[in-house]
Protein backbone atom coordinates (compact mmCIF):
# COMPACT_ATOMS: atom_id res chain seq x y z
CA UNK A 1 0.00 0.00 0.00
CA UNK A 2 1.48 3.36 -0.95
CA UNK A 3 0.45 6.70 0.39
CA UNK A 4 1.60 10.27 -0.01
CA UNK A 5 1.72 10.66 3.73
CA UNK A 6 4.67 8.51 4.58
CA UNK A 7 4.90 9.26 8.30
CA UNK A 8 2.52 7.04 10.17
CA UNK A 9 2.52 6.15 13.81
CA UNK A 10 0.53 3.53 15.63
CA UNK A 11 -1.94 5.41 17.74
CA UNK A 12 -5.60 5.56 18.53
CA UNK A 13 -7.24 5.93 15.13
CA UNK A 14 -10.12 7.88 16.64
CA UNK A 15 -7.75 10.69 17.63
CA UNK A 16 -6.83 11.52 14.03
CA UNK A 17 -8.68 13.12 11.18
CA UNK A 18 -8.15 11.98 7.61
CA UNK A 19 -6.66 14.55 5.25
CA UNK A 20 -9.49 15.71 2.99
CA UNK A 21 -10.24 14.66 0.44
CA UNK A 22 -8.81 11.16 0.72
CA UNK A 23 -8.92 8.94 -2.36
CA UNK A 24 -8.30 5.19 -2.52
CA UNK A 25 -7.39 3.65 -5.86
CA UNK A 26 -7.78 -0.06 -6.57
CA UNK A 27 -6.24 -1.48 -9.74
CA UNK A 28 -6.64 -5.18 -9.13
CA UNK A 29 -9.01 -7.68 -7.57
CA UNK A 30 -6.17 -8.81 -5.32
CA UNK A 31 -4.25 -6.87 -2.67
CA UNK A 32 -0.47 -6.95 -2.76
CA UNK A 33 1.97 -9.23 -4.51
CA UNK A 34 2.38 -12.91 -3.77
CA UNK A 35 -0.37 -15.46 -3.33
CA UNK A 36 -3.33 -14.32 -5.42
CA UNK A 37 -5.96 -16.14 -3.37
CA UNK A 38 -4.64 -14.52 -0.21
CA UNK A 39 -4.60 -11.16 -1.95
CA UNK A 40 -8.26 -11.48 -2.87
CA UNK A 41 -9.15 -12.29 0.73
CA UNK A 42 -7.12 -9.31 1.95
CA UNK A 43 -8.87 -6.95 -0.42
CA UNK A 44 -12.27 -8.22 0.68
CA UNK A 45 -11.20 -7.75 4.29
CA UNK A 46 -9.98 -4.24 3.58
CA UNK A 47 -13.18 -3.08 1.91
CA UNK A 48 -15.37 -4.66 4.59
CA UNK A 49 -13.27 -2.97 7.26
CA UNK A 50 -13.82 0.41 5.62
CA UNK A 51 -17.56 -0.08 6.13
CA UNK A 52 -16.95 -0.58 9.85
CA UNK A 53 -14.53 2.26 10.57
CA UNK A 54 -15.70 5.77 11.45
CA UNK A 55 -13.22 7.30 8.99
CA UNK A 56 -14.05 6.89 5.32
CA UNK A 57 -12.27 7.84 2.14
CA UNK A 58 -14.14 10.40 0.08
CA UNK A 59 -13.71 8.43 -3.13
CA UNK A 60 -12.68 4.96 -4.23
CA UNK A 61 -11.51 4.68 -7.83
CA UNK A 62 -11.34 1.34 -9.64
CA UNK A 63 -8.94 0.77 -12.52
CA UNK A 64 -7.94 -2.08 -14.79
CA UNK A 65 -8.92 -5.48 -13.30
CA UNK A 66 -10.12 -3.65 -10.19
CA UNK A 67 -13.30 -2.75 -12.09
CA UNK A 68 -14.46 -6.36 -11.84
CA UNK A 69 -15.18 -5.57 -8.18
CA UNK A 70 -18.06 -3.23 -9.00
CA UNK A 71 -19.81 -5.69 -11.28
CA UNK A 72 -22.39 -8.43 -10.88
CA UNK A 73 -21.08 -11.36 -8.88
CA UNK A 74 -18.35 -9.39 -7.13
CA UNK A 75 -17.64 -10.69 -3.62
CA UNK A 76 -17.41 -7.10 -2.33
CA UNK A 77 -20.54 -5.73 -3.97
CA UNK A 78 -22.54 -5.50 -0.74
CA UNK A 79 -19.67 -3.72 1.02
CA UNK A 80 -19.32 -1.23 -1.84
CA UNK A 81 -23.06 -0.55 -1.73
CA UNK A 82 -22.75 0.11 2.01
CA UNK A 83 -19.81 2.45 1.43
CA UNK A 84 -21.81 4.28 -1.21
CA UNK A 85 -24.67 4.66 1.27
CA UNK A 86 -22.15 5.96 3.79
CA UNK A 87 -21.21 8.75 1.40
CA UNK A 88 -18.16 7.33 -0.34
CA UNK A 89 -18.09 8.05 -4.08
CA UNK A 90 -17.40 4.90 -6.10
CA UNK A 91 -15.88 5.62 -9.51
CA UNK A 92 -14.92 3.09 -12.15
CA UNK A 93 -12.78 3.60 -15.21
CA UNK A 94 -15.01 3.42 -18.29
CA UNK A 95 -12.16 2.42 -20.59
CA UNK A 96 -11.35 -0.49 -18.31
CA UNK A 97 -14.98 -1.63 -18.12
CA UNK A 98 -15.18 -1.52 -21.90
CA UNK A 99 -11.94 -3.45 -22.21
CA UNK A 100 -13.30 -6.25 -20.03
CA UNK A 101 -16.76 -5.94 -21.63
CA UNK A 102 -18.33 -5.27 -18.24
CA UNK A 103 -20.14 -1.96 -18.73
CA UNK A 104 -23.54 -3.62 -18.60
CA UNK A 105 -22.60 -5.51 -15.45
CA UNK A 106 -21.84 -2.51 -13.23
CA UNK A 107 -23.92 -2.67 -10.05
CA UNK A 108 -22.52 0.06 -7.85
CA UNK A 109 -21.12 3.57 -8.25
CA UNK A 110 -20.58 5.61 -11.37
CA UNK A 111 -18.75 4.94 -14.61
CA UNK A 112 -16.19 7.69 -14.93
CA UNK A 113 -13.54 8.88 -17.37
CA UNK A 114 -9.89 9.79 -17.19
CA UNK A 115 -10.62 13.52 -16.86
CA UNK A 116 -12.77 13.13 -13.79
CA UNK A 117 -10.44 10.52 -12.34
CA UNK A 118 -7.36 12.66 -12.88
CA UNK A 119 -9.08 15.73 -11.42
CA UNK A 120 -10.25 13.77 -8.40
CA UNK A 121 -6.75 12.50 -7.75
CA UNK A 122 -5.07 15.89 -8.32
CA UNK A 123 -7.45 17.61 -5.92
CA UNK A 124 -6.96 14.96 -3.23
CA UNK A 125 -4.94 15.70 -0.12
CA UNK A 126 -4.23 12.00 0.28
CA UNK A 127 -4.15 9.27 -2.39
CA UNK A 128 -3.84 5.67 -1.23
CA UNK A 129 -2.92 3.26 -4.01
CA UNK A 130 -3.73 -0.36 -3.20
CA UNK B 1 -36.26 -0.05 15.40
CA UNK B 2 -35.36 -3.47 14.00
CA UNK B 3 -33.56 -5.82 16.40
CA UNK B 4 -29.81 -6.25 15.76
CA UNK B 5 -28.90 -9.03 13.37
CA UNK B 6 -27.68 -12.17 15.08
CA UNK B 7 -24.66 -13.85 13.59
CA UNK B 8 -22.38 -16.75 14.26
CA UNK B 9 -18.68 -16.28 13.59
CA UNK B 10 -16.44 -19.22 12.69
CA UNK B 11 -12.77 -18.53 13.32
CA UNK B 12 -10.57 -20.54 10.97
CA UNK B 13 -6.87 -21.22 10.91
CA UNK B 14 -5.99 -19.51 7.64
CA UNK B 15 -7.28 -17.54 4.69
CA UNK B 16 -7.22 -20.74 2.64
CA UNK B 17 -9.53 -22.45 5.11
CA UNK B 18 -11.82 -19.44 5.00
CA UNK B 19 -12.07 -19.56 1.21
CA UNK B 20 -12.60 -23.31 1.22
CA UNK B 21 -15.20 -23.00 3.96
CA UNK B 22 -16.99 -20.24 2.11
CA UNK B 23 -17.22 -22.49 -0.93
CA UNK B 24 -18.56 -25.39 1.11
CA UNK B 25 -21.21 -23.21 2.74
CA UNK B 26 -22.24 -21.72 -0.59
CA UNK B 27 -22.54 -25.20 -2.07
CA UNK B 28 -24.79 -26.14 0.85
CA UNK B 29 -26.95 -23.08 0.23
CA UNK B 30 -25.95 -21.33 3.45
CA UNK B 31 -25.44 -17.57 3.03
CA UNK B 32 -22.03 -16.63 4.35
CA UNK B 33 -19.73 -13.64 4.41
CA UNK B 34 -15.98 -13.78 4.66
CA UNK B 35 -14.92 -10.93 6.97
CA UNK B 36 -11.95 -9.83 9.08
CA UNK B 37 -11.98 -11.22 12.61
CA UNK B 38 -13.87 -8.63 14.69
CA UNK B 39 -11.74 -6.66 17.13
CA UNK B 40 -14.01 -7.81 19.92
CA UNK B 41 -12.83 -11.38 19.34
CA UNK B 42 -9.14 -10.92 18.65
CA UNK B 43 -6.55 -8.21 18.22
CA UNK B 44 -4.69 -10.36 15.73
CA UNK B 45 -5.05 -10.10 11.97
CA UNK B 46 -7.27 -12.85 10.67
CA UNK B 47 -10.21 -13.83 8.57
CA UNK B 48 -13.40 -15.61 9.56
CA UNK B 49 -16.75 -16.76 8.25
CA UNK B 50 -19.99 -15.09 9.29
CA UNK B 51 -23.38 -16.79 8.94
CA UNK B 52 -26.82 -16.00 10.28
CA UNK B 53 -27.33 -17.40 13.76
CA UNK B 54 -30.18 -19.50 12.44
CA UNK B 55 -27.68 -21.38 10.25
CA UNK B 56 -25.23 -22.06 13.08
CA UNK B 57 -25.88 -25.78 13.47
CA UNK B 58 -26.04 -26.51 9.77
CA UNK B 59 -22.95 -24.46 9.04
CA UNK B 60 -21.02 -26.23 11.76
CA UNK B 61 -21.89 -29.58 10.20
CA UNK B 62 -20.96 -28.41 6.70
CA UNK B 63 -17.60 -27.02 7.81
CA UNK B 64 -16.82 -30.17 9.78
CA UNK B 65 -17.68 -32.36 6.80
CA UNK B 66 -15.49 -30.20 4.56
CA UNK B 67 -12.56 -30.68 6.97
CA UNK B 68 -12.30 -26.97 7.70
CA UNK B 69 -10.27 -26.44 10.85
CA UNK B 70 -12.43 -24.21 13.01
CA UNK B 71 -10.54 -22.51 15.83
CA UNK B 72 -13.58 -21.04 17.52
CA UNK B 73 -17.29 -20.36 17.20
CA UNK B 74 -18.80 -17.15 18.54
CA UNK B 75 -22.30 -15.72 18.54
CA UNK B 76 -22.43 -11.99 17.92
CA UNK B 77 -24.97 -9.31 17.28
CA UNK B 78 -24.35 -6.66 14.67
Amino acid sequence: METHNSTHHLEDSTSRQLPRPTVVTISSDSLGRGDEELGKVLLRNYLHTLTQLPEKPDTIIFFNAGVTLVTEGSPVLTDLVVLGDQGVAILSCGTCLAHYDLKEQVRVGMISNVYSIAETMLRAANVINL
Amino acid sequence: MAPPAAYTIFLVLSASHAVKGEGALAKAGIPCKLIPVPRSLSSQCGVCLRVDRSDRTRATAVLTAALIQVAGIHDLES
